[in-house]
C-alpha cells in the first residue's frame, strides 16, 4: 500500500542524498516514484564514470615553466621594465597589456624514437610554444604564419606568435639536428609590428656561449626570416615587450603515452 | 529507452574513489604540506605533477574548452604559488586547488561576458581529447558494438546536458557527482555552506534529469 506522501512531494526530494524514512518507505512501495529514483541513481553513477578529459601533452611542463619564471621574477632575477617605459607601455596598450609582461616560451621537445604524430604539432598552451624536434612524418614547419597566428588569436595581445617559418624556428631545427643538451636563455625583448625584435636585456645566459650568439642572431634577424608574425595578423600592439625564455629540453616519450595522444 | 537502462557497473566495480585516495595521501604527508608552505620549489612542482590533471579535468567540465581549461589550470597554479604560504590544511590540497580554479573560471567568465565574447568559449566544445572511461577499462565481454555506441551517445547527451545547467548547479554537480568530492569538500571548494551546496546539488540533478528525459 502506498503511504500518505504525495508522489509529487516525494519526487521533489529524490535528488537529495539523505532521504527521510518517509520518502524511503514511499519509494519502496510506489512503482512510479521507485522508477524515478532508479533513473536518478543511474544518472549519478554515470556522472561518476564519465570519460575523463586528458590534459594536453606538455601542460605540466608549461605550468612548471610559468612557476619557475614567476619564482625568478620574485627573486628579482628578471629585470623589470624601466619606469618611463612602463608608463608609456601602460598608456599605449591599456587595457590589453596593463600590469602584465607578455612572455614567450619556446621549448624544443626532442622526441625520442618514433616520428611525431601530426597531433603533437598543435600542442600549445597559450604562451608556450612547443616545437617537436624529431623527424616527423608530416613536416611540422609547413604551417603558415597566418594559420599559426589564427590559432592563437586569444593570446596574441599577451604574447606575440612566433613565425613558424622564421629564424627562431629555424634555429630550433638546427639545434635538434646537432647534439643537444638541456639549456636555457632568458631575455627581455621588444617585438615590433613588422615581426622583427630587439633584445633589451639578457636575463639568463645559456651554458654554451655558441648558443647565445646563435640565439641573438635568430631573434634579431632581418625581414626575410622575421622571428615573429606581423602585428596585423593577430591584432597585437605595435610594440610588445616580452620576457622571452628559450629552453631546450630532451623529452622522452614512452610508447604507451604516444599511442594515447 | 530509459536513461541508464543498459548500465551494468556497480560501485564495487569502480573501487575506492580517486578523491579519497588523494585526500589520504595529503593527510599522510604533513611534511609535504610543510615543505609547500615554506616555499620549497621542488615540492610545488610535485604538487603540479600530482594535481594538474585533476584540476584540468574539472575545468574542462566547467568550460568545455580545452585551451581555456589548460590556460585556467596554469593560472590556478600561479595563484596557488602566491597563496600556498597561507594554506592551512583545513581542506585537502586538491579541494583547495579546486576552489582557486573555480574562482579563476568565474572571474574569466565575467570578463568574457563583459567583452561580449562568450560565444567563443564553446567553440571547441565537441573536441577535447579523452582518455578511456572507467567503464571502458573494465572490459565487459558481453557488450556489443551497438551497446557501446548507445553508451557513448548517452555520455555525450549527459555532457551536453551538464553544460546547459546554470553555472552554480553545474559547479555543484561536477564537484559532487563527477569528481566525487564529499559534501563538505564541495562546500569548501565553492566557498559556501553545507546547506547551500546540498540544495544546489539536488536542484542540479533534477534539472539534469529533466534535460535527459526522452533520451
Ligand atoms: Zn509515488
Amino acid at each position: 500500500m502506498v503511504n500518505d506522501m504525495l508522489c509529487s512531494e516525494v519526487q521533489n526530494r529524490l535528488a537529495e542524498e539523505d532521504l527521510t524514512a518517509e520518502v524511503k518507505a514511499h519509494i519502496a512501495v510506489c512503482g512510479v516514484c521507485g522508477e524515478e529514483y532508479e533513473v536518478l541513481n543511474a544518472m549519478c553513477l554515470e556522472l561518476s564514470t564519465l570519460r575523463r578529459p586528458a590534459a594536453p601533452a606538455g601542460l605540466n611542463m608549461a605550468i612548471i615553466d610559468a612557476v619557475r619564471t614567476e619564482n625568478a621574477r620574485a627573486r628579482g632575477r628578471i629585470i623589470p621594465i624601466s619606469t618611463s617605459a612602463r608608463e608609456w607601455f601602460t598608456f599605449k596598450f591599456f587595457p590589453y597589456a596593463a600590469g602584465a609582461i607578455a612572455s614567450v616560451i619556446v621549448c624544443i621537445a626532442l622526441l625520442a624514437s618514433l616520428n611525431a604524430p601530426p597531433s603533437d604539432l598543435a600542442v600549445r598552451n597559450d604562451r608556450t610554444i612547443f616545437i617537436p624536434g624529431a623527424p616527423a612524418a608530416v613536416d611540422p614547419y609547413a604551417l603558415t604564419p597566418e594559420e599559426y597566428a589564427k590559432s592563437r588569436l586569444l593570446f596574441a595581445s599577451e604574447s606575440p606568435s612566433i613565425n613558424p617559418q622564421g629564424a627562431i624556428v629555424a634555429l630550433s631545427r638546427s639545434l635538434v639536428r646537432g647534439e643537444m643538451t638541456d639549456d636555457e636563455v632568458v631575455v627581455v625583448a621588444d617585438v615590433f609590428g613588422n615581426g622583427l625584435a630587439k633584445i633589451a636585456t639578457i636575463v639568463e645566459r645559456p651554458r654554451d656561449p655558441g648558443t647565445m650568439a646563435a640565439f641573438e642572431r635568430a631573434i634579431e634577424s632581418g625581414m626575410s626570416e622575421a622571428p615573429f608574425v606581423p602585428a596585423e595578423m593577430e591584432n597585437r600592439p605595435e610594440i610588445v615587450r616580452v620576457v622571452f625564455r628559450y629552453q631546450q629540453v630532451n623529452v622522452h616519450i614512452r610508447q604507451s603515452d604516444r599511442r594515447r595522444s | 529507452m530509459t536513461f541508464g537502462k543498459s548500465l551494468t557497473l556497480t560501485e564495487k566495480d569502480l573501487g575506492s574513489s580517486r578523491a579519497d585516495e588523494v585526500t589520504r595521501l595529503d593527510k599522510e604527508r604533513p611534511a609535504f604540506i610543510e615543505k609547500l608552505r615554506s616555499g620549497d620549489e621542488n615540492a610545488f612542482e610535485e604538487m603540479v605533477m600530482r594535481y594538474s590533471g585533476d584540476v584540468y579535468a574539472m575545468l574542462y567540465r566547467l568550460t568545455s574548452n580545452s585551451e581555456e581549461a589548460a590556460d585556467l589550470t596554469q593560472e590556478t597554479f600561479l595563484k596557488a604559488l602566491g597563496a600556498i604560504r597561507n594554506f592551512r590544511g583545513d581542506a585537502s590540497l586538491r579541494t583547495w586547488l579546486f576552489r582557486i580554479a573555480i574562482n579563476e573560471s568565474r572571474n574569466r567568465n565575467r570578463w568574457w561576458k563583459r567583452r561580449r565574447r562568450d560565444a567563443t568559449l564553446s567553440l571547441d566544445a565537441a573536441i577535447g581529447n579523452s582518455e578511456l572511461t572507467v567503464s571502458e577499462t573494465i572490459s565487459d565481454p558481453s557488450e556489443t558494438a551497438e551497446d557501446a555506441t548507445i553508451r557513448r551517445e548517452r555520455e555525450n547527451a549527459l555532457e551536453a546536458a551538464l553544460l546547459e545547467l546554470p553555472e552554480v548547479y553545474r559547479e555543484a554537480v561536477i564537484l559532487r557527482d563527477v569528481e566525487s568530492l564529499s559534501y563538505e569538500d564541495a562546500a569548501a571548494a565553492l566557498g559556501t555552506t553545507l546547506g547551500t551546496v546540498k540544495s544546489r546539488i539536488a536542484r542540479g540533478r533534477e534539472e539534469l534529469k529533466k534535460r535527459l528525459k526522452g533520451f
